[in-house]
């Protein structure tokens, strides 16, 4: 069996070796990540599901400002 | 399936160009942002508007499914696998997530382009400090992502140790 440390794939990565045993169970870091992460989605659902959207980036909403006609594009647009 | 020795450096590039592609199109991004956001001249910030849609269209979409592409290439072509290390899953979790938030902002993106081509908008209308908002999130993510493929700290999910014991059995078998 080859040595991990001499895997030329791990030179290339330069970073931990794929094939060392790390110990069992979940490191703190591990768990703390997932958590974060969890709460960063729930929170990102959360907001669609409460319309979070593009209405909410506007101060008067499309309702004021109905989108323009293929003519006013033409004319407005750079 | 692992990639060919001479493969593995053209794919390793391929996957780092397009990451910092990517993160460089946010910064450019970020930068038409806060002229929008400081702008007092109307036509400016509807160029601004205008402009981060084509930065979002065609550069920062592409580069994010080319680093998700060619990512979910180089882990399952190399020893290091998709599921096997938690750095290689968390990074994919989060590129899976900044995809997925770039391509729902598209709605929003679309929604400020079409005001700033309405010449009946006023300025607090097409002014977006949405923008400015999502691409320093966006950024803080990718730093994140940056840090763990650099770093590579060291823990196997139960998938990696159950693969890994596999691999030193057929090994200690031959």
């Amino acid at each position: 069996m080859g040595d991990p440390s001499s895997d030329p794939q791990a030179a290339e990565d330069g970073g931990a070796v794929p094939g060392r045993i790390s110990s069992t169970g979940t490191p703190a870091w591990v768990k703390a990540f997932g958590i974060v992460m969890a709460a960063v989605v729930l929170l990102i659902v959360v907001m669609l599901l409460t319309g979070h959207g593009p209405s909410r980036h506007m101060h008067g909403g499309l309702a004021d400002h109905p989108r323009p006609s293929a003519d006013a594009e033409g004319r407005g647009h750079p | 399936m692992t990639i060919p020795p001479r493969l593995r450096k053209p794919m390793l590039i391929v996957h780092v160009f397009s990451s910092v592609g990517w993160a460089g199109a946010v910064i450019a991004f970020l930068a038409l942002a806060l002229v929008g956001l400081t702008s007092q001249d109307i036509q400016t910030v509807r160029a601004v508007d205008l402009g981060a849609v084509s930065i979002t269209r065609m550069a920062i979409v592409p580069l994010a499914l080319a680093s998700l592409l060619t990512g979910v290439v180089q882990s399952l072509g190399t020893r290091w696998g998709l599921l096997r290390h938690y750095w290689v899953l968390f990074k994919l979790l989060l590129n899976i997530l900044a995809v997925a938030i770039v391509l729902l902002y598209s709605q929003t993106l679309e929604t400020f382009r079409a005001l700033a081509v309405d010449p009946g908008s006023d300025l607090g209308e097409v002014r977006a400090p949405t923008f400015v908002l999502h691409s320093v999130l966006a950024l803080l993510l990718l730093l994140v992502a940056t840090v763990l493929a650099v770093y590579k700290p060291r823990a196997m999910t139960p998938y990696g140790h159950r693969k890994q014991r596999e691999l030193r059995r057929t090994e200690l078998g031959s």
